[in-house]
């Protein structure tokens, strides 16, 4: 699964702790999800689109070999 | 992050360090001091003491580690770690076991102090490990 949040941030200006501090997770997880190394949960995806304010699957996509 | 708080403070982080290292140390100074006069003395006191380390390093495994431990991710990983170290343990107990059966060793390695420390041990490890590597990264701007 790729994701777009670090396009978003920088779209929003926003850092990977500014990010992690609005959705209440560490900076870690973030750059872990932003890596492909920790895949969220639903709720913290939905959180995240919604700072974002784009709809979850604009943010997440499901790639060829998922 | 709520699982935050159900996690012990960093602050705190003495009181596991005491409750591992203190045991030991006072299991090993009164035997230097000649206090133990059988050898059966020193067993029943020495389970007592391992007793006291596992709740030791149970706690440290529950501790906050870094400022920003307690949420999801970290939570997962804790999992992993326990998962892990359980496998761990069955294959060092397969390999041992194997090992006692072809050149005939004693069972002692199979008391359940073994077992527990090669569990929290390996979590510890485990955990240290992921943790250590997550301290690694940089902020990306």
């Amino acid at each position: 699964m790729k994701n777009s949040i670090k396009v978003e941030r920088a779209r929003h200006n926003l850092t990977q702790g500014d990010l992690a501090e609005k959705v209440g997770v560490s900076r870690q997880t973030i750059n872990s999800i932003e890596t492909k190394k920790y895949y969220p949960s639903v709720v913290l995806a939905l959180k995240i689109a919604k700072v974002f304010q784009i709809p979850f699957e604009e943010l997440f996509q499901l790639e060829d070999d998922d | 992050m709520k699982a935050k708080k159900a996690l012990i403070p960093k602050s705190k982080l003495w009181i596991s360090l005491t409750l591992i290292f203190l045991p030991i140390l006072f299991l090993f100074g009164f035997r230097e001091m000649g206090y133990f006069q059988e050898t059966n003395d020193f067993i029943k006191i020495s389970r007592v003491a391992v007793c006291v380390t596992f709740i030791g390093m149970f706690t440290l495994f529950l501790t906050q580690w870094t400022k920003e431990d307690g949420d999801e991710m970290y939570m997962q990983l804790r999992l992993r770690a326990v998962f892990m170290a359980v496998v761990t343990t069955i294959g060092v107990l397969l390999t041992m076991s194997l090992f006692d059966f072809i050149f005939g060793g004693d069972s002692s390695f199979y008391r359940g102090f073994s077992i527990m420390f090669l569990i929290l041990f390996s979590q510890i490890l485990f955990f240290g490990q992921q943790i250590y590597a997550l301290s690694k990264q940089k902020e990306d701007k």
